[in-house]
């Protein structure tokens, strides 16, 4: 995905206009590439329900214990579905509704994603805390 | 802890996070984006060159084929064909094997000196009521059978004959044509995007004419002055693309649409081949698009 992205970048870079920040215009471009790669692997956004009722409470303390890595195996190890919308939502910033629109599912899905990520990467992350070693 | 929470603690976690990209990335990307534009340039190509095959190809096999009227088929001495009279040679003609008739010096009537009599023939194709086999001289031709069709385009009156076979350059399959000139670029503004080309230009068709009676062979030369603007995109440090469109100026002017496709061998030079189509602006002319490809070499001036 980095490689194709950086395809598109220079292949495209003369439609830069120096009109935003090179930073946004970079991420939109490896946002979009991404996608597109995605889509061909036509991922499975199952419908759950709203709430996590067994979704575990993580103590701020807990987290604080997680480095960069750590989080990152656990977004990886999350279904594509989750992972999509919840690095769209949380980590480039998009809503539900652009959320929708660029993977094709409704706002109620990807609100419904989201959720289940967060449940999943909570649990995650309170088993890791039992099992501290496991990815240290 | 709240969702907000959770969801801003990953953000400003990862948000500025870095990974270490592998070694050889560049490389990968610098040979994907090569590909790209190699391909980009083929696709381009066979774009531009399908169309005009396929125009060359229709045209073949739209053209009739040509009636052989083969001279040394028929004997000179022999009168019995009605579509073969022998015409003694010329002493006023001042081309060899050219009818004093047809005397325009653009035309060239098709003539074969027979080996056996040394005497020219001419294969006459008359109308259906001059099918008998009743053999003619060409007095006969011109007195008995006025010739009301034809006579358009070979009137008995040398004036008049003159001016029409001069326009008979218009009619006719081409053969052979050909062109060859100079070509000068000049890039407008420092982007090199866009360019102005102009130069000089020899033309040459040679029309095979099969009207009425006879088969011709009649070039046509032109100098041509194209005045063209061009955009140019670079697919690669080596290879470009160009749009060249504009006109053609010279007694026949012509509208032009070209693809160009170069590719830099060094500094200096360049090699080009260039699909185009052509459209004259002629009423007389009975197919005025035309579709040819052209090629040469191209010398970059240094600054």
């Amino acid at each position: 995905m980095l490689q194709e992205s950086f395809v598109r970048i220079f292949s495209f870079i003369n439609q830069y206009r120096s009109e935003g920040s090179l930073e946004g215009w970079l991420r939109k471009i490896v946002v979009n590439c991404c996608l597109n790669i995605i889509r061909k692997r036509k991922p499975s956004f199952s419908e759950i329900d709203e709430e996590q009722p067994n979704a575990p409470s993580i103590a701020p303390q807990a987290l604080s214990t997680l480095d960069e890595d750590q989080l990152l195996k656990l977004i990886a190890a999350l279904p594509d579905g989750y992972r999509l919308v919840f690095n769209l939502y949380v980590l480039e910033g998009y809503d539900h509704n652009e959320i929708g629109e660029m993977l094709n599912i409704t706002a109620g899905t990807s609100r419904s994603q989201l959720s289940k990520a967060r449940g999943l990467l909570k649990t995650q992350i309170e088993n890791l805390q039992k099992l501290p070693n496991k990815y240290a | 802890m709240r969702e907000k929470e959770f969801d801003q603690f990953f953000r400003d976690k990862l948000t500025e996070h870095s990974s270490p990209v592998p070694e050889d990335m560049w490389q990968r990307i610098q040979g994907k984006k090569d590909d790209r534009r190699a391909l980009a340039f083929w696709w381009w190509g066979l774009g531009a060159g399908l169309p005009i095959i396929g125009l060359l190809i229709a045209k073949m096999l739209i053209t009739p084929a040509i009636p052989s009227k083969t001279p040394a088929a028929t004997p000179a001495t022999s009168h019995t064909t009605s579509n073969t009279h022998p015409v003694a040679p010329s002493t006023t003609s001042t081309t060899p094997g050219r009818h004093p008739k047809f005397s325009n010096k653009n035309l060239t009537t098709p003539y074969t000196p027979d080996t056996a009599q040394n005497t020219p023939t001419v294969t006459l194709e008359t109308t259906q009521r001059q099918s008998s086999h009743h053999p003619l001289t060409l007095a006969d031709l011109k007195n008995k059978f006025p010739i009301k069709a034809p006579a358009s385009k070979f009137p008995r009156d040398s004036a008049k004959n003159k001016k029409t076979l001069a326009n008979l350059d218009l009619y006719g399959s081409p053969d052979n044509p050909y062109n060859a000139g100079l070509r000068l670029l000049i890039p407008l503004g420092n982007g090199k995007k866009f360019s102005v080309i102009t130069g000089v230009q020899y033309t040459s068709v040679n029309r095979k004419v099969h009207r009425d009676s006879a088969r011709f062979q009649n070039p046509r030369h032109l100098i041509e002055v194209p005045l063209l603007l061009s955009y140019t995109k670079e697919l690669s440090p080596t290879k470009s693309i160009s749009i060249n469109t504009g006109v053609f100026l010279s007694n026949q002017s012509s509208l032009y649409l070209g693809l160009n496709l170069q590719k830099r061998l060094d500094p200096s030079w360049s090699v080009y081949a260039e699909p185009y189509y052509r459209y004259l602006f002629s009423r007389k002319e009975p197919s005025p698009l035309s579709a040819a490809l052209s090629f040469g070499v191209r010398y970059t001036f240094k600054k």
